[in-house]
């Protein structure tokens, strides 16, 4: 699948993570230190929406048992979780934000 | 250098986590894991909930079963460690086998308190794990009748379990709400509503006289009251930490295996984690802690202490609860508090509360709101203020 556009950059402030439905897929997209990262936004442990979590060292943390997700490589940082999360590239051209969603 | 030998007594989630970080860290040298269960470190919490539900089948492992092998770790399940010989420096199992450590961590957990004079039988059963959790599921389900004794968070978590599988059943407690003891008497009586909510039966301020088996049934006698019938029973009245290992050693024990502000006991190169450590937090003072994120973070932060870290373990500490569709969440520790500030609605069951001793945030409660306790555990220790506390609009992060 190509790039898609997802949202505006303004949308999702510093510090932020916001979920969107992208074709099907949810799609959580983090403005943190500095940038844009896109990743599942579905814990793989209870499924809860991993948008309501915040980022933490460079990991989105569930909000629901704490399971924690390196946000570069999707892999677990912290259980209960087992299975990792896919990430997404981003790019940011202007004030849209892609996601290639692979 | 000769090599090295670490050995970690509790192969549980306190355990586990501490092994992983030996080889996360880098230690090369050997680790050998011991365990009375039969199974290597698994997740505790769902044996109260998805798991007993029978929504899980089976326990998830801390790790990767191949995880052990490939790194090295050398496991001895179902073994009692049975002494711990300082001067030899070496733990000696119930068959005999005798393990030299160079370090050595206690993470010897806990068992539940027994209620006295109830033994433990097909109906009348305590919960710490799997085979626990197996029983009580086998008395679970629509035209059954279930019994709690205690209404802390094994009693709750079970009450909301079989109620979900259309178990009749009658929490018990001596107290005036469910998690009293944790939350307090007005939190508590919001969770005695979701209960009530949801069809049990609490028996507040009844005191156990007994437990006894006739017929097939169960009867808990209350004192100075009508006594609960039921089909079985599950008695959740607290857990007692396993420190006669220590204490034979001749350890410092205090309610807990002793520990400074890193994990170390009283005993050079030994050191304790989790359910059973009593260690010297830096805000809350000397604490032992029950719950899962405890044991993991600790569990960790003592391996690095083993490598030679002097960093304190001072986790503000939090966990979760799922009773229902509802979700608990605290974090902090509030052994008295003389204010409790509340952002949100608590009719409405959406809402975090803030435990305040004389302006210090202590502890928050949520209900509903994961986010809140999440942001609140940087605060633990501050004054942030009652109104900011109280106002929606406010982002608890920028109280930092």
């Amino acid at each position: 699948m190509a790039e898609v556009r997802v949202t505006s950059a303004s949308e999702v402030p510093e510090g932020e993570v916001r979920g969107f439905d992208v074709e099907g897929t949810a799609v959580a997209v983090a403005n943190v230190g500095g940038g844009m990262q896109a990743f599942h936004n579905e814990c793989t442990h209870k499924r809860c929406t991993l948008d309501d979590g915040d980022v933490e060292e460079g990991a989105i943390v569930c909000a629901c048992h704490g399971s924690a997700f390196d946000l570069r490589s999707g892999e677990v940082r912290n259980p209960p979780a087992t299975e990792g999360i896919a990430v997404y590239p981003v790019r940011v051209d202007g004030d849209d934000v892609y996601v290639d969603l692979g | 250098m000769t090599e090295r030998t670490f050995v970690v007594v509790g192969a549980n989630l306190a355990g586990g986590a501490a092994v992983r970080t030996l080889r996360d860290e880098g230690f090369d040298g050997r680790i050998i894991l011991i365990g009375d269960e039969p199974e290597p470190p698994y997740e505790r919490p769902p044996l109260s909930k998805a798991y007993l539900r029978g929504e899980d089948e089976e326990p998830t492992s801390l790790l990767p079963e191949p995880w052990y092998a490939e790194q090295g770790i050398e496991l001895r399940l179902g073994v009692r460690a049975r002494r711990i010989d300082l001067d030899a420096r070496a733990v000696e199992l119930e068959e005999g086998e005798r393990v030299g450590f160079d370090a050595l961590l206690l993470a010897t957990g806990g068992r539940p308190r027994e209620l006295p004079g109830v033994p433990r039988s097909e109906r009348v059963t305590y919960l710490r794990r799997i085979a626990d959790a197996d029983r009580i599921r086998g008395h679970l389900g629509p035209g059954r009748r279930l019994a709690i004794v205690g209404a802390g968070f094994i009693g709750t978590e079970v009450a909301a379990s079989a109620r979900m599988l259309g178990t009749e059943v009658t929490l018990i407690d001596p107290g005036t709400a469910p998690l009293k003891r944790a939350l307090g008497p007005e939190m508590g009586g919001v969770v005695a509503g979701i209960h009530r909510d949801h069809g049990v039966e609490l028996r507040l301020g009844a005191s156990v006289e007994g437990v006894e088996e006739a017929g097939g049934a169960v009867r808990v006698g209350i004192e100075d009251g009508e006594p609960v019938e039921a089909d079985a029973a599950v008695i959740g009245i607290g857990m007692v930490p396993n420190v006669e290992l220590a204490a034979e050693a001749g350890l410092e024990v205090d309610g807990g295996i002793a520990a400074d502000a890193a994990g170390r006991t009283s005993a050079e190169g030994v050191h304790a984690a989790g359910d059973v450590a009593r260690h010297d937090h830096p805000l809350f003072g000397p604490i032992r802690i029950e719950h899962y994120d405890n044991a993991l973070k600790m569990g960790a932060a003592v391996a690095r202490t083993m490598l030679g870290s002097d960093e304190p373990f001072d986790d503000p500490h939090w966990f979760w609860s799922d009773q229902y569709d509802v979700q608990l969440q605290m974090a902090g520790v509030a052994m008295r508090w003389d204010e409790l500030v509340v952002r949100g609605s608590v009719p409405e069951r959406d809402f975090t509360a803030f435990y305040l001793q004389e302006g210090v945030l202590l502890s928050a409660l949520s209900i509903g709101r994961p986010k809140d306790v999440r942001r609140a555990m940087k605060l633990i220790g501050a004054r942030p203020g009652r109104e900011a506390l109280r106002d929606e609009g406010l982002d608890l992060r920028t109280l930092t």
